[in-house]
């Protein structure tokens, strides 16, 4: 019978990374770049900034292999690092969110009437005009599936604290979105 | 007393204090138990099956899940894939091969399998077709063949609708 084949852990391919190995970072890349680029788009909707930081942040990877620490996770390191670039981004613009695109019309509807594209752009829009560290942590809890441990890790923060931040965010985001969806107007 | 039997897991279900931990972990996560706290999953589908104020917060949670489900993502493209690794690492451990096998083993790229394959397959058979052409002498060689074969000069024969019948 033919053997399964085994799936190389992020460490053994942290440890092939630190000689250099370039076959064990583009399967680093393609594990993780989804993740880096998905969050950072949500982040600052914009799909070349996106690219920009999700390049950054793997080119910093691969910067830093030889200083690489065990005990830090891949996924988690990552992100942090395009959380950082993305924060680092929203200082230099003036206002954010002149950068999400723009709905054509947001009149209040039901969600069946709406195009599933008009739908997708108004709750961008909506995670937009969030407060950026709520954004972060829905991005990572939400979206990229993060534990609250390895949110809280990349924010910097307690779990409580992402607690708090998420609950801040999704309630927001319930009163913003309440048209789109018969049950998120109950109380 | 009823109703406050001790939780397996040290909670009492039914206690206003499990309760509000509920309510807040759905207002943090959201509906879905795999985005809750691994340990606190339990309870807080205990508490979900016991509790209706708790199931209203699931379907309210729910909701809000399904409509932020509609948000377009982002996914790196091949060309960014290939760009990024370009960028990372030396040219010289790069060639020809970790540049297929990125491309047959990348899974956010792998779409271009079929692409590359049937690429690879027309460039193959490019080159075949060149540089094993049939020459005049190859022709000569296999009409002898089918000759010594069947007794039969093919070549002389006049083609079909030439007059000379």
């Amino acid at each position: 019978m033919k053997a399964l084949p085994t799936v190389e852990s992020d460490d053994a391919l942290m440890q092939r990374l630190k000689g250099g190995d370039g076959a064990a970072f583009g399967e680093l890349l393609g594990r993780h770049a989804g993740a880096v680029a998905g969050y950072s788009y949500r982040m600052l909707g914009n799909a070349a900034e996106a690219d920009d930081i999700a390049q950054e942040s793997f080119l910093r990877l691969w910067r830093g292999r030889e200083k690489w620490e065990p005990r830090a996770q891949v996924r988690t390191w990552l992100l942090r690092v395009a959380h950082n670039l993305c924060i680092d981004r929203f200082r230099r613009r003036e206002v954010v969110t002149s950068e999400f695109p723009e709905v054509a019309d947001r009149r209040p509807s039901p969600a069946g009437e709406l195009q599933r594209k008009q739908v997708g752009r108004i709750v961008v829009e909506a995670l937009a005009a969030l407060p950026e560290r709520q954004r972060s942590a829905i991005g990572l809890v939400y979206y990229e599936g993060l534990s609250n441990i390895e949110a809280a890790e990349v924010l910097g923060v307690s779990i409580d604290a992402l607690e708090s931040l998420l609950s801040r965010g999704r309630r927001s985001l319930r009163q913003d979105l309440s048209h789109l969806h018969p049950h998120l107007g109950e109380e | 007393m009823a109703g406050t039997e001790p939780h397996p897991r040290g909670f009492r279900l039914g206690d206003a204090t499990v309760n509000v931990r509920a309510q807040q972990i759905l207002a943090a996560y959201g509906a879905a138990p795999q985005r809750w706290p691994l340990e606190e999953r339990g309870t807080v589908l205990d508490a979900l099956i016991q509790d209706s104020t708790i199931a209203d917060a699931h379907r309210r949670e729910a909701a809000l899940d399904e409509v932020l489900a509609e948000a377009p993502s982002h996914l790196p493209s091949a060309a960014l894939i290939a760009r990024i690794r370009a960028n990372a690492v030396p040219a010289m451990r790069q060639g020809w091969r970790a540049t297929l096998s990125l491309l047959f083993s990348t899974p956010s790229v792998g779409f271009l399998r079929p692409v590359s394959a049937l690429a690879c397959a027309i460039v193959l058979g490019v080159l075949v077709g060149t540089l094993w052409a049939p020459t005049d002498d190859a022709n000569a060689m296999a009409a002898e063949f089918v000759n010594l074969a069947f007794g039969h000069d093919f070549q002389a024969e006049p083609a079909f609708g030439s007059g000379l019948e």
